[in-house]
This record gives C-alpha cells, structure tokens and sequence, in this order.
C-alpha cells in the first residue's frame, strides 16, 4: 500500500485498537500489525501526536516489577474516531461500488 | 546486539536529535524490548527486527521537523489573528476617542453660545451688570474651548483619513525627484 496513505489510517488504527481496552506500546504495534505492517520506530511517533493531540492519554503501571506505560482513549479521542468512522462509511459506499 | 548494547548506542545517537524527548524515546525501546522478551520472542533477534540505529533516529528526525512546521504554522496564524485584533482595537479606540471630543467640543460650542446670548439679553434689559458680565465671559471661555475642540476632532478625522492620500502624494513627489536624478545623471 502506498505508504503516505497507510500514515494516514495509522493514528486512527491506533485509535480503534484502543476502544475497548487501554493498553501498552508492544501489545498496539502486535494489533495494529495484523492489519498493516508497521515498525516499532514508525509506532513512537504516532503515540507521540495522539498524547500531544489529547487524543489518548498515558498512565504507569507497575508489570513485572518494571514500569509499563499505558495508553487510554480520551474522550476526545472517542469523538475523534467516530467522526473518521462514518467518514469511513461512506468511503465504504464508493469502494463497494468502485470494487463490485 | 543486547538490550543494553542497543540502548547505550541509542542514548548516544539521539543526542544529535533536538529533541527533549530522549529519556521518553529510551524508555519506550525498553519496554517493548522486555515485553517482546517477556512475550517469548528471542532478545537479539527482536532487537535486529527493530532495523539499524540510523533508521531510527531518522524516523525521530523526520517527526521533529514535522512537528516544528506544525508549530511555526501555528504559531504565524495566532500572529496574523492577534495583529488585526490590535488593529481594529487601534481603530475602535481612535474612532471612539475622536468621537467624544467632538460631541464634547459641540456641547460646549452650544452651552458657550446661549450663555453668551442669555447673559447679553439680561444685560441689556436690566442694570445689574457685576454677575451677568462674568457669566457673559465664561460664556465666551466656554464657546472658545468647544470651538478648539471641535476642530481638533475634526481634524484628527480628517488626518487619519487623509493619511493615505498625503503618503500617496509623497510618494509621487519622491518618485519624481528620483526620475530627475536620474535624467541629471
């Protein structure tokens, strides 16, 4: 996949990953790679923006007596990806057309 | 390479990012690091998964430059809003400080010229000159500041308005003597 098209769902991959549960830097990159192929180093930036943008929202946790971080979706961020999902949606329609 | 080897080369190279962000950066390598560990995956073969140090703070660098654009973006925005904020503050200011000395400078015009009406036809009518002399005068102080006022508001107006033209007119003159200079030369 072209690989400035694939930058642009990233943030919003990293998003739905996190709906249903908080979760931590390995354990993103392991979910959003079955979608997309995507690097540790490629992941870093793109947490950075959605903290920055107040998009998720980041807490320690002790694991393993180590500190682990963890991401949250914030309320914002819960606005943000349902905004892209019925853009989605109707991206949809036209691909469904386009690909039938 | 182990995980320390790759941190310490790390902490190295990214010394050469500005960014203040290093011991961040660090301590997310780390951490995926052990958890891949923890998660069964061969240390060194993960590590080598991760691609070459240069890549990374490449990756790093390319970020930091995008988020400064971002910025600066930002930043030129809140410039150009908060000048055409000062300016039509500036304007709203001047407009309304103009306005005041004019209605001022009116009241005074006709509160001078009845006083002076009234304390004449009260002079000419009756004998007691003393109050009504003094009265007139004040009258006549009064009518003479609202005069000045008035004018000065007026032509404050007329200044700012004007502004443009006398600049243009200038500016012609300038490039006149300019084209002068040049036929001499």
């Amino acid at each position: 996949m072209d690989s400035q098209l694939k930058k642009g769902f990233l943030e919003t991959l990293v998003l739905a990953s996190l709906k249903y549960e908080d979760s931590y830097g390995y354990k993103i990159i392991q979910d959003v790679s079955q979608v997309v192929d995507i690097s540790e180093s490629t992941m870093y930036p793109i947490l950075k923006r959605l903290e920055q943008q107040k998009l998720v929202r980041t807490y320690n946790t002790e694991f393993n007596s180590r500190i682990r971080k963890y991401f949250k979706i914030t309320s914002l961020g819960e606005v943000r990806l349902s905004e892209t999902q019925s853009e989605f949606r109707q991206l949809k329609k036209i691909y469904d057309y386009i690909l039938r | 390479m182990r995980k320390r080897e790759f941190l310490e080369k790390l902490r190295t190279n990214l010394k050469t990012v500005r960014n203040n962000e290093s011991d961040e950066i660090l301590s997310y390598y780390d951490e995926i690091i052990q958890d891949a560990v923890d998660n069964g995956e061969n240390e060194a073969e993960f590590i080598s998964k991760l691609g070459s140090i240069d890549e990374i703070i490449e990756t790093i660098r390319k970020d930091v430059d995008f988020v400064q654009k971002l910025k600066e973006r930002r930043d030129s925005t809140l410039m150009a809003a908060i000048n055409t904020t000062a300016k039509i503050l500036g304007y709203s200011i001047f407009a309304l400080v103009t306005f005041i000395i004019v209605v001022v400078g009116f009241s005074f015009v006709i509160s001078g010229v009845s006083t002076v009406i009234y304390s004449s036809i009260i002079l000419a009518v009756s004998e007691s000159s003393g109050v009504n002399l003094i009265l007139m005068r004040l009258g006549n102080i009064v009518f003479g500041i609202g005069l000045v006022m008035f004018a000065l508001g007026v032509l404050k107006w007329y200044f700012r308005v004007s502004k443009s033209t006398v600049k243009k007119l200038l500016q012609e003159v300038q490039k006149r003597l300019r084209k002068e200079e040049q036929k001499n030369v």
